[in-house]
């Protein structure tokens, strides 16, 4: 059999072929160019037609992710401002009221409790945890998060509620792995697995909306 | 404050996705034969632009969008193990890498007419079966009723007329 006939055969079944096979004959020049062209050649496959409703979809895809972070955070400082405000606000009423601003030299009791501003949802001096750890992981995860010496799955299980993803392990002893891992929002999903795949004794890969997770000699 | 002002950019970046998103699906699909992983490619583009705040001019947004999408892809690509990029017939990552996405919209179409030009008839068989419909070499030997050393003919045949056609268009 010639070298183009071998990779012919090659390619009908890659995974049956080692990684070390697969660099000798992609060593070979004709080989190599031979397989390129063959690459160009499958991208003359039409293309998924793109309609409307498909790019509706993918957009509100899109806005699901980005929507609470973009939310939460304003949102907590809006509650503190108007807070801040309605403080102000009863301040200034009262001092207005009691210097006769609005024409009264007395103010009753019933009228002094009328100009108190509503109790805001949130203390104006709450820590600023606190309306995050009021809702759920998505708003938690809002902010940088340090996984130090935490095992896996528990690492996972809330990266997957922030990204919307589901998890298989398809070995059980990496549940248990300790990982320090430092995880910013603004990573993508595929930043993170990246990065997740540079420890030694995991593989961790992502098949659409699911990652996929076993020890590393299984991955191989 | 900052709520309307996300909003604003949301906004334009919603107007960028919704103009120029078949186009990069489009680059997309060239480089990871996937509708998938071009979906996800595009949704990574966008969803990091949201993030950052990157000035994008009406001028050069779109062979920025489609240099985000080529990036991204390539990421893809080294991603991913060797069996599964040459399962998916991936572009190898350093000739992707070094083709300007207008560069490879015109080497596809070139090969295009190349494959509708074949001669003779089998071998544009051979090509949209086992490239176009995915149908391994072993099927299409078995749906044509040759062997599968006739196939690796049609096939090699093909693929000399091709890459002669690329030459000629000086490709």
């Amino acid at each position: 059999m010639n070298k183009t006939d071998l990779l012919f055969q090659m390619l009908e079944q890659p995974e049956r072929y080692s990684e070390a096979q697969w660099q000798e004959i992609l060593a070979d020049d004709e080989c190599r160019k031979l397989y390129t062209l063959m690459a160009k050649v499958k991208s003359t496959a039409p293309s998924p037609e793109v309609s409307g409703e498909t790019i509706d979809a993918e957009w509100e895809r899109l806005a699901q992710v980005q929507r609470p972070r973009a939310i939460i955070i304003p949102l907590w400082r809006k509650v503190a401002a108007t807070a801040a405000i309605a403080l102000a606000l009863f301040g200034v009423s009262y001092a207005a009221v009691k210097t006769g601003f609005f024409g009264l030299q007395r103010q009753t009791t019933e009228e002094t409790a009328a100009v108190k501003p509503e109790a805001p949802a949130v203390p104006a001096d709450a820590a600023p945890g606190a309306m995050e750890q009021a809702t759920d992981t998505l708003t938690v995860m809002a902010e940088p998060r340090l996984y130090d010496n935490v095992p896996l799955e528990q690492m996972l299980a809330e990266l997957a509620t922030y990204y919307q993803v589901d998890v298989e392990y398809r070995s059980d002893d990496v549940r248990s792995l300790r990982l320090h891992y430092e995880w910013e929002p603004d990573y993508s999903l595929d930043m993170v697995v990246d990065m997740l795949s540079h420890f030694e004794s995991l593989s961790i890969s992502r098949e659409g909306n699911k990652l996929i997770v076993e020890s590393a000699q299984e991955g191989k | 404050m900052y709520i309307e002002c996300m909003t604003e950019r949301e906004r334009h970046i919603e107007g960028l996705f919704r103009q120029h998103y078949s186009a990069m699906h489009r680059l997309a699909y060239l480089l990871l034969h996937d509708d998938d992983d071009s979906k996800d490619v595009v949704h990574d583009v966008f969803a990091k632009l949201l993030v950052e705040q990157t000035e994008l001019r009406e001028t050069t947004v779109l062979p920025y969008l489609l240099s985000c999408v080529r990036n991204q892809c390539l990421n893809v690509m080294r991603d991913r193990k060797l069996h599964a990029q040459l399962q998916q017939y991936l572009i190898p990552d350093t000739v992707a890498e070094q083709t300007s996405p207008e560069e490879l919209e015109r080497e596809i179409e070139v090969l295009s007419k190349g494959i509708d030009a074949l001669v003779p008839p089998v071998c544009r068989e051979v090509i949209r079966l086992h490239f176009h419909e995915g149908v391994s070499l072993t099927e299409v030997a078995r749906r044509l009723g040759v062997s599968h050393t006739t196939i690796y003919k049609h096939l090699h045949s093909a693929l000399n007329q091709l890459r002669l056609t690329l030459k000629r268009n000086e490709m």
